[in-house]
């Protein structure tokens, strides 16, 4: 077990582990870097590599579409997977953008084509005054801009590979529930208690921090954090749903419908080179039969966190680093 | 031609896509409002592949990464007994430990960045503390890690190998000029910048030489101004790096390279696991045509996007068909084509 204590994500911590169990060496590589954590694994003269979560088994081409939304998308649509009505427009063709925006219907979303976990992306366009603001923040630092029709339902990441699903989530935005006698940054308080919840991407669940953000979403609500919400009410403290901004993970891979499962292991295969995924779909009701319109991928992950998969805040446990290395060392596979 | 093949902005894409078409594979550039990063589907009788840069579906996600980051590559290579030059990586928290580990290795170093590529942010033969801050500021401005390495007294070579075979190789000079013993440094550069090769585009194989305070301090550190002559024979270097991209020349030097040194490379390609070729920087302090020791060489970096306008239009020697190589890895079905 050496070395080990050096890796900080702890989804490689996952991976490390179940590796080790079976008896891989694993040695990392880069210990001085704090991100991802670049893993050299070796069982009996087969080796493979492990960046963060993605591996020697994704191409290169598979991660180049995967960092590229609108690439993600055309690989989708290819295999006739629904994705969110969209364009590119460059900035030079900014002019062109308002009369696009009229013709798809507001609300839409506009986004940078690189990078994920929500940066830049702003998800509540309603009218010509919000995407100004919008444009002007992305070209700023990006020549390109997605805008996409905005889609109504519950945002879901399924990781899975070409063959199966591993699990599927349901990120809810930070929340508290109220029970009628303490305040809401008392319920916070309370809820960050919970030993699972840590700083950031060290743990399974992050702290909510209330920030700008947080009372901004609450006077929206006619709240603040002072206020005293009813017993068994569910106040929403964010818009986005990730963890790290103290989003709640619930298990849903018993949940879904069938057809679900064969999109998420489509899609997986639409994009070449890739052996497995974390995907960001949103779906107006899941336990119900996929129709196109009845869903879209909104992006998909090369590198999907594991964390929310193994213990989630609420439901069942799914061993996604077991999944994992059984791809990397079929040979091991108990 | 491809329909979309216009879309293509530099000499190296631009090479390896003719060669592509001559062997009938179709060219599809899908993200074409892109000219950075042109991502091109290839496809042959249902057989895909694809290219981004020079990199291709013949390497692995976490190959590429490898590359790019320089601390890692390095650390790759040291296991596989590769020599690499003796350096250090430094962060923001550590960087005052940089001039205690300097005394120790001694001076000139080189200070660069860690992940990136093409002479960005690489200060080479810096020879004091004021050198030092100087870089160290410029690269702490928009990076978190510093590496700081010996500088190795030696020539520069650009080797191109793939996991099996060792393929062209070229001395690579910085920006130069040699003396007529009648013109002027300045008109030596005007002349040498005449030549159609040269360009200020992408898309040119070798780029014209920039009169700028680099250029200008070189000159001044012979004792020498632009309007000096200078002699018959002699070579002055306008620059320390020696990328084509600021001025430098390429010199073909594959048939003269030791057969040790050919084996060294295919192993520098398979040390970095995924990679299926590449374009390795390396410096030796004897001629390339001797058997190299381990303190012969050392690896500067490999490239998993290599330039191969180089090999193909080297500025002196034999070319080089390097994109057939490439294009055979990917389509041996087409390699007699």
């Amino acid at each position: 077990m050496e070395k080990i204590n050096t890796i900080r994500s702890i989804s490689s911590v996952l991976l490390a582990e179940e590796a080790m169990k079976r008896g891989i060496k694993v040695e990392h590589i880069n210990p001085y870097r704090y991100d991802e954590a670049f893993l050299d694994l070796g069982y009996e003269g087969h080796r493979e590599v492990l960046i963060g979560q993605r591996s020697s088994k994704t191409s290169l081409e598979a991660y180049w579409i995967l960092e590229n939304k609108d690439l993600t998308r055309i690989f989708l649509q290819r295999s006739g997977i629904s994705v969110a009505e969209g364009r590119v427009f460059r900035k030079e063709d900014a002019k062109e953008v308002p009369g696009y925006c009229d013709s798809i219907e507001y609300p839409v979303v506009a986004k940078k084509i690189a990078g994920s976990h929500g940066d830049m992306v702003f998800a509540g366009i309603n009218n010509g005054k919000d995407l100004d603001e919008a444009l002007s923040a992305i070209f700023q630092v990006n020549s390109l801009v997605l805008i996409e029709k905005k889609f109504d339902g519950k945002e879901f990441r399924i990781l899975a590979t070409k063959r199966k699903v591993i699990g599927v989530i349901n990120r809810e935005p930070a929340n508290i529930t109220g029970d009628g006698i303490h305040k809401i940054g008392e319920l916070v308080e309370m809820k960050n208690r919970d030993p699972k919840r840590g700083d950031e991407h060290d743990s399974f669940l992050t702290k909510i921090k209330i920030d700008e953000a947080v009372i901004k979403k609450l006077s929206e609500q006619g709240l603040a954090p002072d206020s005293v919400p009813a017993n068994g009410v569910k106040i929403y403290l964010r818009n986005n749903s990730n963890l790290s901004t103290g989003g709640d993970s619930v298990d849903y891979t018993d949940i879904i419908h069938p057809g679900y499962k064969k999109i998420a292991v489509r899609a997986v295969r639409a994009i070449p080179g890739l052996a497995y995924s974390g995907i960001d779909l949103m779906s107006r009701d899941i336990s119900e039969k996929p129709a196109p319109g009845s869903y879209i991928i909104i992006e998909m992950n090369s590198s999907p966190g594991l964390r929310s998969h193994h213990e989630p805040y609420s439901g069942k446990s799914r061993n996604a680093a077991k999944e994992i290395i059984d791809m990397l060392f079929p040979e091991t596979k108990k | 031609m491809g329909k979309k093949i216009s879309s293509i902005k530099s000499i190296s894409s631009v090479i390896l896509a003719e060669e592509i078409l001559r062997r009938g594979i179709t060219i599809d550039h899908i993200n074409d409002y892109q000219e950075e990063m042109a991502f091109m589907e290839l496809s042959y009788k249902g057989h895909y592949e694809y290219i981004i840069g020079q990199k291709s579906s013949q390497i692995t996600s976490t190959a590429d990464y490898a590359t790019i980051n320089k601390a890692l590559a390095k650390s790759l290579l040291e296991r596989a007994k590769i020599s690499v030059v003796e350096g250090k990586l430094f962060n923001r928290k550590n960087i005052k430990e940089v001039y205690a580990y300097i005394n120790k290795i001694g001076y000139p170093v080189v200070i660069k960045m860690v992940d990136g590529n093409q002479g960005r942010l690489v200060f080479v033969g810096l020879k004091n503390r004021k050198m030092c801050e100087k870089a160290i500021k410029e690269v702490l401005a928009d990076n978190d890690y510093v590496l700081v390495e010996k500088y190795f007294y030696g020539k520069e070579y650009r080797i191109l190998a793939t996991k099996d075979k060792y393929v062209a190789a070229t001395h690579r000079e910085p920006a130069n000029v040699v003396g007529d013993g009648i013109h002027s440094i300045g008109e030596l550069i005007e002349i040498k910048n005449s030549d159609p090769r040269r360009g200020d585009s992408s898309l040119d194989i070798f780029v014209k030489i920039k009169i700028d305070d680099v250029a200008r301090g070189k000159i001044a550190a012979e004792g020498l101004r632009l309007n000096s002559v200078l002699n018959k024979g002699k070579k002055l270097y306008l620059r320390s790096n020696s990328n084509i991209s600021t001025g430098g020349d390429s010199i073909d030097v594959t048939d003269r390279v030791h057969p040790e040194l050919r084996k060294i490379a295919v192993n520098i390609i398979r040390a970095i696991p995924g990679l299926a070729y590449g374009g390795i920087d390396i410096m030796t302090n004897q001629d390339i045509s001797m058997k190299p020791t381990k303190k012969s060489y050392v690896v500067l970096e490999v490239n998993s996007s290599p330039g191969i306008s180089l090999h193909h239009y080297p500025y002196e020697g034999k070319p080089r068909n390097v994109a057939g190589e490439i294009i055979d890895m990917l389509f041996p079905e087409t390699k007699n084509k």
